[in-house]
């Protein structure tokens, strides 16, 4: 947390989701980085320790599970939030083995989201105070 | 995302759920079982046992993933007049809400109410889809909703989902419904333009390829094809043996201006499968 600011690193290869979602969160306090490309998230979290990852999973190159797992990797305590047009039950499963903190479906509502970041920043100012 | 099941005591409903449970597991989605009965004063019994058949199947497809957590018909509570309701949250928000009154007005609400994404619901197989003792109330739903809407009128799993487009207006949302469909039934996507005496819309060719080419980015078996609009009613009803038919809606959609009682009604009577209205 940077100045009591939750940073959020939103990836998703589709533009129009981080264009979506950037402002809205901006609004709300936090502090948010956007990526298209995994290999340019990878690096980018090898720098710079972020409270939520929110990250899709099919994308060309490194993929999101594989990125999900890199970042959980580095810093178990982020929060990582799972975006995906291609939902099966395994990949939730396997998603959440890997110990992320929701998976949404896409479509989804900027509220749906914006409930999910809510509860995992919950979860981390509760953890940082204990 | 979040799914609505609109469902009623019929065994259409009954028909529905095992798709609307395996939609709902598959893309972890917040599920409302939406009920409907004509009375507002009290819950009726027999709506009380369709709901807990209802539910059950739910709970069959979730695969002790800790998707829904359990709810019992002896905690719904009346949150308004004519309006039940009871909620549970373990992963994701499972909800049965019972309403009484107009089957439209009533549907349209809720889905205002919780901002829903897809609205699902079933109907009788004949031309006029008679639901809750209303004929073509699905159209109606679909024609209203500010959402997708999912008509089932049969439960087989759809092999091809055909996607009609003869104009632009596509979103996001209805790019990304497409793709939840196609994963969950693992089908093939055929995107079909429509074309008229004077050819296709320069804007919606390149609509057609643009789309393609989003879909084979994503390694989704798409292909495209061009039907002449006198053809169109055949082809619907050669489509509906295919598989799901799938329409984008938008104002400047021709496909309305050429079925007389309009598109909507028209494809939803017409189709023996099911059909997802996209915005």
């Amino acid at each position: 947390m940077e100045n009591n600011k939750i940073s959020i690193l939103i990836l998703d290869d589709e533009p129009i989701v981080s264009k979506r979602l950037k402002p809205s969160l901006e609004k709300k306090g936090y502090l948010v980085e956007t990526f298209t490309e995994s290999e340019a998230a990878l690096k980018r979290v090898k720098e710079k320790k972020f409270d939520i990852v929110i990250t899709d999973l099919k994308m060309e190159g490194l993929s999101g599970m594989e990125f999900l797992t890199e970042v959980k990797k580095l810093y178990p305590d982020t929060e990582v939030i799972v975006i995906t047009g291609f939902a099966t039950m395994d990949t939730a499963k396997e998603s959440f083995q890997k110990g992320i903190f929701d998976f949404l479906a896409k479509p989804f509502k900027l509220g749906e989201i914006t409930s999910v970041i809510q509860r995992a920043e919950e979860k981390i100012r509760s953890n940082s105070q204990s | 995302m979040r799914i609505i099941a609109a469902v009623d005591t019929k065994s259409y409903s009954d028909e529905i759920m095992d798709y609307v449970a395996r939609l709902a597991a598959n893309t972890w989605s917040d599920l409302t079982l939406l009920a409907i009965q004509s009375g507002n004063t009290k819950i009726e019994e027999n709506l009380i046992q369709a709901i807990v058949r209802y539910r059950n199947t739910v709970f069959e497809h979730e695969e002790d993933a800790g998707l829904y957590a359990p709810v019992s018909m002896t905690e719904l509570k009346e949150t308004a007049k004519g309006r039940w309701e009871v909620s549970s949250r373990a992963r994701k928000e499972f909800s049965v809400v019972i309403r009484g009154g107009d089957a439209r007005r009533e549907i349209l609400a809720e889905v205002a109410e919780r901002n829903a994404d897809l609205v699902i619901l079933g109907c009788t197989k004949g031309i006029d889809c008679i639901w809750e003792g209303e004929a073509y109330l699905p159209q109606k739903i679909a024609r209203d909703a500010p959402c997708s809407v999912l008509v089932i009128k049969s439960a087989r799993k759809p092999d091809q989902i055909v996607a009609f487009l003869d104009q632009t207006n596509v979103s996001q949302e209805s790019l990304e419904m497409i793709n939840q469909m196609v994963t969950v039934n693992n089908a093939g996507l055929k995107i079909v333009g429509l074309k008229t005496p004077k050819g296709v819309k320069g804007d919606v060719e390149k609509k057609m390829v643009e789309i393609l080419k989003y879909y084979n980015e994503r390694e989704i078996g798409a292909w495209i094809k061009l039907v002449d609009t006198e053809n169109l009613e055949e082809y619907v009803a050669q489509s509906t043996r295919e598989g799901m038919v799938a329409l984008w809606m938008g104002k400047e959609s021709i496909l309305s201006k050429i079925f007389a009682r309009g598109l909507i009604e028209k494809l939803i009577s017409n189709t023996q499968s099911s059909v997802l209205l996209l915005r």
